[in-house]
């Protein structure tokens, strides 16, 4: 679903990103660990088309992100670390401009905002003004965005910071839910206990490297914690 | 186009949706600016002899135009520069024309608001007083929409420009805000000769010259307003396409460059091998100045778009003392001593007044953001809070007046006295600027931003704050004016200081106990 080739990414003379190479099979999670500054979110933002890279190239479903950029971003959905959206609009609104944009049926919209908003115990704020969110809040409107046209791609940064515990399980359930009818995930996290239950494959970015690229059975398979791991390097 | 409609009413919904109160200010604010232009174009219209009155409308269509071009420049940065919601779109399947195309269209709709408010009024008073039939009005709401899209380009595609020259270097902001400060005062000087190049004092023959200007500057403005009256369809089908032609023509060519910018624009660049210099004990308050102080001083924003009235006010004066000195002298010296106090107070208060838009405390509790909460969370005074804001911004207008008014009092050599009671009047009316903009921004604060540049240049607070100091130092002149014609010019004075000392006294009162309150429940 997702192959990053020879990545390479500068700001000005800094090389942030030192050629990446990551795959995400079908029905995968894929797990992005690395510490602060590391380039994850640069990588992120490449994936979805927000930044644009040096060398290398970013296939989604076969696609290039650079040359066929509408297509691959209809079959994926982003989250981002700040769920920075139009302050003064209210949240139902939002959602159904991400509705147009994916042009979703209509009749199957409101069904489907309803099911989600009631999943993360967000039915009564979609009639609130989105400034009147608190953070986690508008976290889980812009998760209800994501998961609304069923992404072939979701990828998330730092998707559970803010939420409460049952958003994060709740999250958690639909993240597996999605990768059971084929989708794929890509997201970056520093909670590396979730990243070891919930993922498929984890890699580590280490001063914009890939460090380590692995399946996640086969890391425990050698008796090491994910947290021993990245500690160790 | 489907895709085009869905953001540009979300864009809508997202500017609009904004609070009820914000928007009953706004709405009479519009209406408080149409009413002063009526009165503006009747008054003109009053001055000039009925065989003239047909240039009314080219001069009252040409200072929007003129407003507009520098509002847009400062305001692509923000509208289509680093704007909010930039990385989210990007994300969505969308078309980049059309992500580029519902910003453009924003900032334009702001700006044909403006324009509306500005010159709709004076087209409709010209109309009544000329007796224009039922096509002038109908060509008036046909074209006026479209009569700032050109200038609006245009202005766009400099301020673009700009921060394409900054290239990517750690000081593009600084070097981009610098480019469009040298140029709007460029071209402020250059409108000086140009509303001055008749040679005639006479007022209808400056308006008439100004007329003959506009033919050849603004050609399209001139085919709107003479198609209007001379029911001319076809002059007014030209300057519409001449403005849709030049939209489109930049539109087009700017698009990928705008994009480059805004990829450019997300590169911040690290300090490396700071060395820690060691702590300087210092009291609260100072403590509290010294923040406030490097908040504005290396916030470029911040020191060119609200520093920049001190600057023009130095400028014109010595524009004007390097202009016409050999005149002023000669007038100066036929002159009695009452009407030389007379033009020194007159002058202190116009200085002043330029200088009161330089309001910096009225956005400066809007810029805490997010962080407001370490000034909440800190044993430290909320009043020694306020006092820091104050005094930044004392200093500020401070500067900016007492270097023109020396050189005032250069031209104008009047007795100590006098000079020691406009030092006087410039402390009390630089104190009350701070102290007012605290106010205006503790009702209308603005904490949620991505971008200080959004507080900076189109916050409610920092545009209320603009509007009301402009009136008020209106307001001062005219006292001043008719008080000094009731009393001597050493009553003037006093009466003006101690007004203004009492006013700042009031303020200051209100902050102590309203202002706290409402600082905390922000």
């Amino acid at each position: 679903m997702l192959q990053i080739n020879n990545l390479k990414k500068s700001y000005g003379d800094k090389e942030v990103l030192k050629g990446i190479n990551i795959n995400v099979d079908d029905g995968k999670i894929f797990g992005f660990i690395g510490h602060n500054g590391s380039g994850k979110t640069t990588t992120i933002k490449a994936i979805v088309g927000i930044h644009d890279f040096n060398e290398g190239e970013i296939l989604i479903d076969g696609k290039s992100i650079k040359t066929q950029a509408i297509e691959c971003k209809k079959i994926m959905a982003y989250i981002p670390d700040n769920p920075d959206i139009y302050e003064n609009i209210k949240a139902i609104d939002y959602l159904y401009f991400i509705a147009n944009v994916f042009q979703l049926e209509k009749n199957m919209v409101d069904t489907k905002i309803l099911q989600l908003a009631k999943d993360f115990e967000v039915e009564n704020c979609l009639g609130d003004k989105i400034k009147a969110l608190s953070h986690g809040m508008k976290q889980k409107i812009v998760l209800i965005g994501a998961f609304l046209h069923e992404p072939k791609l979701l990828v998330l940064d730092e998707p559970f910071v803010g939420l409460d515990p049952k958003a994060s399980f709740v999250l958690k359930q639909k993240m597996k839910e999605l990768c059971a009818n084929g989708s794929s995930i890509f997201f970056s996290t520093h909670v590396l206990e979730v990243a070891q239950k919930l993922c498929d494959s984890v890699a580590i970015l280490k001063d914009g490297k890939i460090v380590l690229n692995d399946n996640i059975d086969k890391i425990i398979a050698k008796g090491q914690t994910l947290e021993e791991l990245f500690l160790g390097m | 186009m489907r895709e085009l409609l869905l953001l540009i009413k979300i864009n809508i919904s997202d500017l609009l949706n904004s609070k009820f109160k914000h928007r009953i200010y706004l709405l009479l604010l519009g209406i408080c600016i149409m009413m002063l232009m009526s009165i503006y174009t009747m008054a003109l219209i009053k001055s000039l002899p009925s065989n003239l009155y047909y240039i009314v409308p080219y001069i009252m269509g040409f200072g929007p135009l003129f407003l507009i071009f520098f509002l847009t420049i400062t305001l692509a940065f923000g509208y289509v520069i680093g704007f909010k919601d930039y990385d989210f779109l990007l994300s969505l399947p969308l078309n980049k024309t059309n992500i580029y195309l519902s910003k453009i269209l924003g900032l334009v709709m702001i700006n044909i608001l403006y324009y509306l408010c500005f010159m709709l009024p004076s087209m409709i008073c010209y109309g009544i007083v000329a007796k224009m039939n039922f096509i002038f009005y109908l060509s008036l709401l046909l074209g006026i929409i479209f009569q700032p899209l050109a200038i609006i380009s245009i202005a766009l595609f400099i301020s673009l420009l700009f921060v394409k020259i900054s290239g990517n270097s750690r000081y593009r902001k600084l070097i981009s805000n610098i480019l469009n400060v040298v140029f709007i005062i460029v071209v402020f000087i250059m409108s000086f000769s140009f509303s001055s190049m008749s040679e005639s004092s006479q007022l209808t023959n400056i308006f008439y010259s100004l007329y003959e200007k506009i033919k050849t500057i603004f050609p399209s403005l001139y085919w709107f307003i003479s198609g209007c009256i001379i029911n001319d369809f076809l002059k007014l089908l030209l300057s519409i396409i001449f403005n849709v032609a030049i939209f489109i023509i930049i539109v087009l060519f700017s698009r990928n460059l705008v994009f480059e910018l805004n990829q450019n624009y997300a590169i911040e660049y690290h300090n490396s091998n700071y060395k820690i210099k060691g702590l300087k004990t210092n009291s609260q308050f100072i403590t509290l100045f010294k923040r406030e102080w490097k908040n504005f001083i290396l916030n470029f924003n911040y020191v060119l778009n609200l520093g920049v009235g001190s600057l023009l006010g130095i400028l014109i004066m010595i524009y004007i003392i390097f202009k016409s000195y050999d005149e002023l002298s000669m007038l100066i010296g036929m002159m009695p001593k009452n009407i030389i106090d007379l033009l020194f107070l007159l002058g202190t208060l116009i200085i002043v007044g330029i200088n009161m838009i330089d309001c910096t405390s009225c956005v400066s509790i809007s810029l805490e953001g997010n962080n407001i909460w370490i000034l909440k969370s800190l044993p430290i005074k909320i009043i020694d809070v306020f006092k820091a804001k104050v005094l930044v911004n004392y200093i500020v207008v401070f500067i900016g007046t007492i270097l023109p008014m020396l050189l005032l009092w250069f031209i104008l050599p009047v007795n100590l006295i006098y000079a020691i009671l406009a030092l006087l009047y410039i402390l009390v009316v630089s104190i009350f600027v701070g102290l007012f903009g605290l106010v205006i921004n503790l009702n209308f604060p603005k904490l949620e931003w991505d971008r200080d540049v959004i507080v900076i240049k189109q916050s409610l607070s920092s545009f209320l704050a603009i509007i009301a100091l402009l009136m008020i130092a209106l307001i001062l002149g005219f006292m001043g004016y008719f008080i000094s014609n009731q009393l001597s010019i050493m009553s003037t004075w006093i009466i003006l200081i101690i007004f203004m000392g009492l006013v700042d006294i009031l303020l200051y009162l209100l902050l102590k106990k309203w202002g706290i309150t409402k600082f905390i429940a922000l």
